[in-house]
């Protein structure tokens, strides 16, 4: 959420929210692009597992995938 | 309408149960319109893309239903992608409350609305005004329903090159209304499937419904017993989630 500098912390931070960091070696565009869907998949997965309290592991994946998108689209968990 | 243990429960239960018995992968397109929100309501449950609204529709607990004038959805979806074609396919809908218009005019059709004494084919399209041809697909021909028989029902069509069938079913259970073992010869109609109209090469129709709708579907061919399994697990995942009780 900054800039270091060999002179210190940059005093520019971010104020957005953000659910993950990462680096490392070169990815192909291939597995950026499935590498991506699965750090999607897993972030909606613990957040709304989080929100609900729910143990995915019961559930189908057809299931979980479906209520995400559902609470994405704007039907909030009671 | 917000999600809760119970509805998310009964999703599973309806989804588990649909792929241990083999129909999930024949589902091409479900979609559950029960949320009372557009963005929610145009999610497929099975392959999770999104159709399109278009003009009045309401979104209320429990159904989606159109104006008969201007609203219906797209499914941005033709038969032919996701390979259901005349020799395996399976439709219908389940419907709460009949709008006294235009109920079975959705879906698609290659020669348009009221076209049916030419050879084209068809997935639910009107008839005349008072009775509605719901399948013209290999000729299970004659079979008209009037818009109100009944009212409420959860109204299915399928079948395979020579063995069709239409049927409904209500809280009495299920009735078959036609069968045909005439050998199909017709390809399906190309335009993407629409919901409460018809799509046609040359657009979509002018004519709408303004019934009340909890349910759209079709894939590949169910067979009879598929389909009764099949319709009594739909039925109970939308009154289990929507409270309400399909008539």
């Amino acid at each position: 959420m900054t800039i270091n500098t060999p002179t210190g912390v940059s005093s520019v931070r971010s104020n957005s929210k953000f659910g993950a960091f990462f680096f490392g070696t070169a990815l192909t565009d291939a597995e950026d692009t499935a590498y991506t869907l699965n750090l999607q998949n897993l972030y909606n997965r613990i957040r709304f597992g989080i929100i609900t309290g729910l143990d995915w592991q019961n559930y189908a994946d057809e299931t979980i995938n479906y209520v995400i998108e559902l609470n994405k689209a704007g039907v909030a968990y009671v | 309408m917000s999600m809760t243990l119970t509805k998310i429960n009964a999703l599973d239960t309806f989804i588990k149960g649909e792929k241990t018995a083999g129909r999930w992968n024949g589902h091409k397109r479900l979609y559950f319109p029960v949320w009372g929100l557009a963005a929610a309501n145009a999610i497929c449950m099975k392959s999770l893309t999104s159709s399109t609204f278009v003009g009045g529709v309401t979104h209320g607990a429990g159904y989606i239903q159109g104006n008969g004038s201007t609203g219906y959805a797209n499914t941005n979806t033709t038969l032919a992608s996701v390979n259901v074609t005349k020799d395996s396919y399976y439709a219908g809908y389940l419907r709460i409350e009949a709008g006294g218009g235009s109920e079975f005019s959705f879906g698609v059709s290659e020669g348009g609305v009221k076209a049916l004494q030419s050879a084209d084919q068809y997935l639910f399209n009107e008839e005349t005004e008072q009775n509605y041809f719901v399948q013209t697909v290999a000729r299970v021909s004659n079979n008209f329903l009037n818009h109100s028989d009944p009212p409420s029902t959860l109204l299915t069509i399928g079948g395979t090159t020579s063995s069709r069938f239409l049927k409904n079913r209500t809280s009495s259970g299920v009735t078959t209304r036609a069968t045909s073992s005439a050998t199909n010869t017709q390809e399906l109609a190309t335009a993407e499937f629409c919901l409460m109209t018809i799509n046609t090469p040359t657009g979509v129709s002018s004519v709408r419904s303004n019934s009340k709708f909890g349910a759209f579907f079709f894939g590949t061919a169910l067979t009879d017993a598929e389909d009764t399994a099949y319709t009594l697990a739909l039925k109970t995942l939308w009154e289990t989630t929507t409270g309400l009780t399909l008539p």
